[in-house]
């Protein structure tokens, strides 16, 4: 594994990438949404662990989305500004020029996951669960952020136009988003019931609220835990094969 | 005198005949009669699960059919019933009653799954199919007190001084590289 190459990614995303200021804008949203629940009638009355909840959602979400951005555009832009031939050209295996730029965009993501912890200490100090809070926060989160970190690259590999990209790994995102926030008796049919088992999203929220609502032991949610293991595997794998791909025009 | 005697026969026949009529008096006791057994009353804090029994005695002299039991949940502050499976899957299943004989009792389950904090009124219903009359049971009331220890002056300045720390130390690092590249 190249050492210097991942040196320059993670560089890369956090000073041309912009990385560290979507981390302080993360924060300020989060700070909003805090604001928010506090002030509002209706979030007044919500126990302590919804707005956990709710908070370690929203940090999901937030370095979700910022990482698919950064990860979908990180060889077109090499692309686009024409340094891909230059890239190609040095000594470093393909496979490892994928593990670079993804492990660049995972410290972003790491970095803002770390970024939500002092929300959850402040919202759940005295209901004795930040540390299930701040362990799901990173247990769910970072198996979410390498499946959807790895589907952003093997996107940013295939697709010529970063727009494309990002639009499509966004859509990937909202797709299997989409059954977590489903309400309602689909959530009671049989389909409905499949969906949210092998969903990864779900899974994880579900997870969530097995663990600070109705304090089930985390051992004991293994059909929770599978499906995410199972997506981050498969991404990782899929994005290790297609690496071989890299090609100064996508899939070329 | 004729006409006097008629009068006073006109008049105590309209007497005799006119009793007075009131609407409770005409109470026609309905065929089913709702009531939930248990609990009389929740008082606790979220998260509390409970069984809500519900006895459903059919009252008149026939078999009645295609029957089915619901619970109801309403929210009294915040003037709103609820959808599906906010109170767990359970709650808001309705039960098929195929049929009721004459005098039977049937006690049926509700397994409740309290999450939220509030003033409830939860009351069971029987629908008849065949006739869409519905018997409703007096409401029980539920309340779930806030168990929150939520420090709101934490959370407000961890809110407000959090972002401000991330910027300045982005902007710090960002203006140090950006020094550093120009010498």
């Amino acid at each position: 594994m190249n050492y210097q190459i991942i040196k320059k990614e993670f560089k890369e995303s956090l000073f041309e990438s912009k990385g560290l200021w979507m981390i302080a804008v993360s924060a300020a949203i989060l700070s909003g949404l805090c604001f928010l629940v506090l002030s509002m009638k209706e979030g007044s009355v919500l126990a302590q662990n919804d707005i956990l909840q709710y908070a370690i959602k929203s940090a999901l979400f937030l370095t979700l989305i910022v990482s698919m951005v950064l990860g979908s555009a990180s060889f077109i832009v090499e692309r686009e500004e024409n340094t891909m031939e230059s890239l190609l050209l040095t000594p470093i295996p393909k496979r490892d020029l994928a593990v670079a730029k993804y492990l660049g965009v995972m410290v972003i993501g790491i970095v803002m996951l770390a970024a939500a912890v002092p929300y959850l200490m402040a919202i759940g100090a005295g209901s004795g669960l930040i540390v299930s809070a701040i362990g799901i926060l990173f247990f769910g989160g970072l198996l979410l952020l390498t499946a959807f970190v790895a589907l952003s690259i093997i996107l940013s590999i295939l697709m010529n136009s970063s727009k494309a990209s990002v639009l499509t790994s966004i859509l990937i995102m909202t797709i299997l988003t989409f059954p977590a926030m489903i309400q309602g008796l689909f959530k009671l049919s049989s389909i409905g019931t499949f969906i949210l088992k092998i969903d990864p999203v779900a899974c994880c929220f579900n997870m969530m609220a097995a663990i600070l609502t109705d304090k089930v032991s985390f051992f004991a949610l293994g059909s929770y835990i599978m499906p995410l293991v199972l997506f981050a595997f498969t991404a990782v794998i899929l994005m290790i094969l297609l690496s071989g791909r890299i090609a100064l025009k996508g899939e070329k | 005198m004729k006409k006097f005697l008629c009068c006073c026969s006109v008049l105590l026949i309209l007497l005799l005949c006119s009793t007075p009529v009131h609407a409770e008096n005409t109470t026609v006791p309905q065929p089913i009669s709702v009531e939930i057994v248990s609990p009389s009353s929740i008082d606790s804090v979220p998260v509390h699960d409970d069984v809500i029994k519900v006895r459903i005695t059919n009252n008149s002299s026939q078999t009645l059919y295609h029957l089915a039991s619901y619970l109801t949940i309403v929210d009294v502050g915040r003037k709103q019933t609820y959808p599906v499976d906010e109170f767990g899957e359970n709650a808001y299943q309705t039960r098929a009653i195929d049929s009721l004989a004459p005098g039977e009792k049937l006690v049926i389950d509700y397994p409740v799954h309290i999450m939220y904090v509030g003033q409830f009124c939860f009351t069971a219903s029987v629908i008849q199919y065949d006739s869409n009359q519905v018997t409703t049971s007096d409401a029980v009331n539920v309340t779930m007190k806030a168990v929150s220890n939520l420090n709101r002056p934490l959370v407000y300045s961890v809110a407000g001084i959090v972002p401000i720390v991330l910027a300045g130390g982005a902007f710090l690092v960002t203006k140090g590289k950006t020094k550093k590249e120009t010498v």
